[in-house]
């Protein structure tokens, strides 16, 4: 995620990695919600050429190279995660909706045609 | 002659055939997630098993298995139970959702000369008009509470500056649309 309105002086002194992904493996919304993690510790810069998504990650000045790698295993490994979590979400909505309308079919608090309809 | 099948014959392979059922999961430590679902279940497993359960790889022999099944994480049923035991539990645990709140607060004005030590409210000197709560707003609010009355439900009154307040739109309001819900509701 980039910060729109900073100086060119303060993106310099911050450390930054390049990582790039294959969108065939992981979707671009997957990589993102890995990347708001981190938001407290570094921000990602996309840019997505073809099927490459390059994610740029910006660290601040004073953090050690060994942080900074652990720091990028970490991403990656929620970045799997994420993608875990995608494929859950996709295989088990059309059970999660009737569920949560099986379960509030008698309460009105959904109307007779969404029930129906599904 | 036994009258049931071994455990062997209800057991299927690795590639047995089971489907997911919604659920959360998150890092636990280095070692585990712990995995959360609707109805307010949860199971911890080893980081190394997350994968093969999404990909549908869990033998039925692995004891996590029988895990996952009993808290409504997976189902392999033909039936629905799973699902309708996952229903059962989150209308359980939303019930009060479903039947709106057992408590209304109407915090009419912040206007008042006391200093309650058990107040929820900022107090406002008496200028502080802006603070009151409109016609517009008290008549939706009733409406609203009056909706899905809960024979247990209760209604408080913020009872600040009662004196200024006592004749106001808001109370007036209060106690008209009170007697009409009282009304209805007997009817």
């Amino acid at each position: 995620m980039s910060r729109p309105g900073r100086d060119s002086r303060q993106v310099n002194e911050t450390v930054k990695t390049t990582i790039g992904f294959d969108t065939k493996v992981f979707t671009t919304e997957t990589v993102k919600k890995a990347a708001y993690r981190y938001v407290d510790r570094f921000t990602v810069d996309f840019e997505l050429s073809g099927s490459r998504l390059t994610c740029t990650l910006s660290f601040a000045e004073d953090t050690s190279a060994e942080v900074t790698a652990k720091l990028v295993e970490e991403f990656k490994k929620e970045v799997l995660d994420q993608d875990l979590r995608e494929r859950i979400k996709v295989e088990t909505a059309p059970i999660r909706n009737l569920i949560l309308a099986h379960a509030f079919s008698k309460t009105g608090l959904i109307a007779d045609d969404q029930v129906s309809e599904r | 002659m036994t009258k049931f099948q071994s455990v062997e014959f209800y057991r299927r392979g690795p590639g047995a055939r089971y489907s997911l059922l919604p659920f959360r999961f998150t890092e636990l430590d280095n070692e585990r997630y712990v995995l959360t679902n609707l109805g307010g279940e949860f199971l911890t497993v080893p980081k190394t098993a997350l994968a093969a359960i999404v990909h549908h790889e869990l033998g039925s022999s692995n004891p996590l298995y029988s895990e996952l099944l009993a808290r409504q994480f997976l189902t392999d049923r033909p039936s629905s139970i799973a699902p309708d035991l996952l229903a059962i539990k989150v209308r359980t645990r939303y019930q009060q959702l479903a039947e709106f709140t057992r408590l209304h607060i109407f915090v009419v004005t912040l206007r008042c000369e006391h200093s309650c030590p058990y107040c929820q409210v900022s107090r406002q000197s008496q200028d502080k008009l802006k603070f009151d709560m409109s016609p517009e707003t008290a008549s939706a609010a009733i409406d609203l509470a009056l909706t899905r009355t809960r024979y247990d439900a209760a209604t408080e009154w913020s009872r600040h500056c009662r004196r200024p307040c006592q004749d106001s739109h808001v109370n007036r309001a209060r106690r008209t649309r009170a007697q009409e819900g009282g009304r209805a509701w007997r009817r």
